[in-house]
């Protein structure tokens, strides 16, 4: 995609954004608060906040118009991209079900491979050990708990 | 010196040790991986802090964030791949020398260089630090205010990119700052009804998301070159000191370009390197034969980005100003310990400050020997492929994320930094100033608000009787109108952030 298109819907995106917060922060009514008359309502600085930020967005918005012909900006690979956040998404959803051990594990055993890197005989003790090592140190050594599963006490 | 006892008593001891060792080989590792950096090594380290008491915990987030610096310097020599931005420069003279055969005498200067830089602008440091601390007792609400404000602004400035990306982004880490409870009025801000918002979003999620995630899923995702060869014959050799005295002046020049580049918020070590080796260009006395291989540009390149890291600490400590993404997660690893940095720092924990200057000196030795001792072994490292090392990345970034307080929702909350800081980058938005808003907001709010009740709300009544304030903001203005009128020239939509660069 090219960067004057880019801008275009990024100066779009960010302006429609500053709308819905602007809305929010007229809801920030200062006589709610019990401090009315005295200082200032807790929208005042997210409002200076939004004044600037819709600003910025407008100046990037023009110059997503008034620029042509720009360099095109260089494209991720989408479908990758698409499926790696869907596993991350996935893996930080399993980590709340089953815990940390058992979905790093899971998600290591998938993502590699999808990434492409199919050599079971480094894969799989990589997936086992790495996320296993991770849970002791940080149980055992920096004594901080991480999610369980269902079927153990600790792990 | 009445504190310097105290100080060695703190950090003379096991656990501080440890810390510098584990911290600084892990930091040479994270810096020699291409891509992956001193944020990301400071950010992976982060969780391992929290149950750790605050000198340990400070040793080992300075050891990674010197020894990452220095870590970048062995890949741009060996594969001709700068591990970190700030080793750019490196690559120019560092990987000719490889390829004439001469990585160990290559690998030699750039660690010697990284080790005086690191040394100069510790002594910087400590010199400079505790002075300018004093000096800014005397700030009230709105010279911070306008401090903070230049701050912003030149951070934002000097990202890579469009700079009016870049105040974007630092408003939007100021709006993100504002999530949550208003430490004057006790009202709940954009919440949206979420429980979990009610206290804000936490810092760290928010780190690993937008630093750690974000750059995982753009190495993933984005096409890459191919990394060089790293079949290089690999050792460590000191040059005799007849050729270090013949580069002197190109060394000397180098620290202190670095330490004064990163005194400035917002400038860093690469723009550093790419000065001093300017400057080594124009007035080296191997200035004709730099680009080819002559240990010249290694010294000017490597001494300046070491020394960047003493100078970027000096208003990080002294002010509670973080200069560059980098010493803004440092900054957050010692408000974890409950420890903020700023001008009552040197007043309230004198010991850890100056037990942190030892350290940080210490750091700088010890980060020379192990570079001289691991370079052989970085080679396996340096083979590791993408598809097996940033997986393991990822991993260690959610547990991180979600160690900060045991709450699933900081999980999410470091999910959705990542998903949208890679489309923010891919917008050409750089993350820094997102981070560093969000770091510096509450304060910059507070003091806005505290100055306009001093003032009876009139915003004109700051430019009277505060003369530090009246110049800062002027400067912050100056900036802001050099931005816009460099937006309308063209000049900065001209040279887009490349999506690959976090900056």
């Amino acid at each position: 995609m090219r960067r004057d298109r880019l801008d275009l819907i990024f100066g779009a995106a960010m302006l429609v954004i500053a709308g819905l917060l602007w809305r929010e922060a007229g809801k920030l009514e200062a006589g709610d608060t019990g401090f009315f008359g005295f200082g200032f309502d807790p929208g005042f600085f997210p409002r200076i906040l939004l004044g600037f930020w819709v600003a910025l967005s407008g100046i990037v918005l023009a110059r997503g118009l008034l620029r042509h012909g720009m360099p095109a900006v260089q494209a991720p690979n989408w479908g990758r991209l698409a499926t790696l956040m869907a596993l991350t998404a996935l893996y930080v959803l399993g980590i709340t079900v089953i815990g940390f051990a058992f979905a790093s594990i899971a998600f290591l055993l998938v993502l590699l491979p999808v990434l492409g890197y199919r050599r079971p005989a480094v894969v799989v003790p990589l997936a086992v050990i790495f996320p296993l090592l991770t849970w002791y140190v940080f149980v055992f050594f920096l004594q901080i708990i991480l999610p369980v599963s269902p079927w153990f006490d600790r792990i | 010196m009445e504190h310097l006892l105290p100080a060695l008593e703190l950090v003379l001891n096991l656990h501080v040790g440890l810390a510098v060792l584990v911290g600084t080989a892990f930091g040479i590792v994270m810096g020699a991986l291409p891509g992956l950096g001193t944020v990301l090594a400071i950010t992976i380290a982060l969780p391992f802090t929290f149950s750790m008491p605050p000198a340990p915990s400070i040793a080992l987030v300075l050891a990674i964030y010197c020894s990452s610096v220095y870590g970048g310097s062995l890949s741009a020599i060996l594969i001709n791949t700068p591990g970190t931005p700030q080793s750019a420069a490196t690559v120019l003279d560092g990987y000719p020398m490889a390829v004439r055969g001469e990585a160990d005498k290559a690998l030699g200067w750039a660690t010697i260089a990284s080790l005086i830089g690191g040394l100069f602008s510790t002594v910087v440091l400590v010199l400079a630090a505790p002075r300018l601390a004093q000096f800014a007792l005397s700030f009230g609400p709105i010279e911070t205010f306008a401090l903070i404000a230049l701050a912003l602004t030149c951070i934002a400035g000097v990202s890579r990119g469009s700079m009016i990306n870049g105040l974007l982004a630092g408003v939007i880490g100021l709006f993100l700052a504002t999530v949550g409870t208003d430490a004057m009025t006790g009202f709940v801000r954009f919440d949206f009804g979420v429980f979990d918002l009610s206290a804000g979003l936490e810092l760290v999620p928010l780190l690993i998301g937008l630093f750690a995630l974000t750059e995982v899923f753009m190495r993933l995702a984005m096409p890459q070159d191919q990394d060089g060869d790293v079949n290089q014959r690999i050792g460590f050799s000191v040059a005799p000191l007849k050729e270090w005295l013949a580069r002197w002046k190109t060394l000397i020049k180098s620290c202190v370009i670095g330490t004064a580049v990163g005194i400035l918020p917002g400038t860093g070590a690469s723009t550093a390197a790419f000065i001093s080796y300017s400057e080594a260009k124009r007035s080296g006395r191997y200035r004709d034969k730099l680009g080819t291989g002559e240990p010249e540009g290694l010294v000017a390149s490597e001494a300046s980005n070491n020394a960047v890291t003493g100078g970027a600490l000096v208003p990080t400590l002294a002010l509670g100003i973080p200069g560059d993404p980098s010493t803004a997660v440092m900054m957050s690893a010692l408000i974890i310990q409950g420890i903020q940095p700023g001008v009552r720092l040197f007043a309230d924990n004198p010991e850890l400050m100056y037990g942190s200057f030892i350290v940080l000196a210490v750091c700088n030795v010890v980060m020379a020997v192990m570079g001289a001792a691991a370079a052989p072994m970085l080679t396996r490292v340096l083979r590791l492929p993408e598809p097996v090392l940033l997986p393991m990345v990822l991993v260690l970034s959610i547990v991180g994320a979600y160690g900060v307080r045991g709450n699933p929702f900081d999980l999410l909350t470091a999910l959705g930094a990542g998903i949208i800081g890679f489309f923010l980058r891919l917008a050409g938005v750089p993350m820094a100033p997102i981070v560093i808003g969000m770091v510096l907001g509450p304060t910059f709010e507070e003091n806005l608000r505290q100055g306009l009740i001093l003032t009876d709300g009139s915003f004109l009544a700051f430019f009277s009787g505060h003369p530090i304030a009246v110049v800062l903001i002027a400067v912050t203005v100056l900036v802001m109108v050099l931005a816009l009128l460099g937006e309308i020239r063209g000049r900065a939509g001209a040279s887009p952030t490349p999506a690959s660069e976090a900056g």
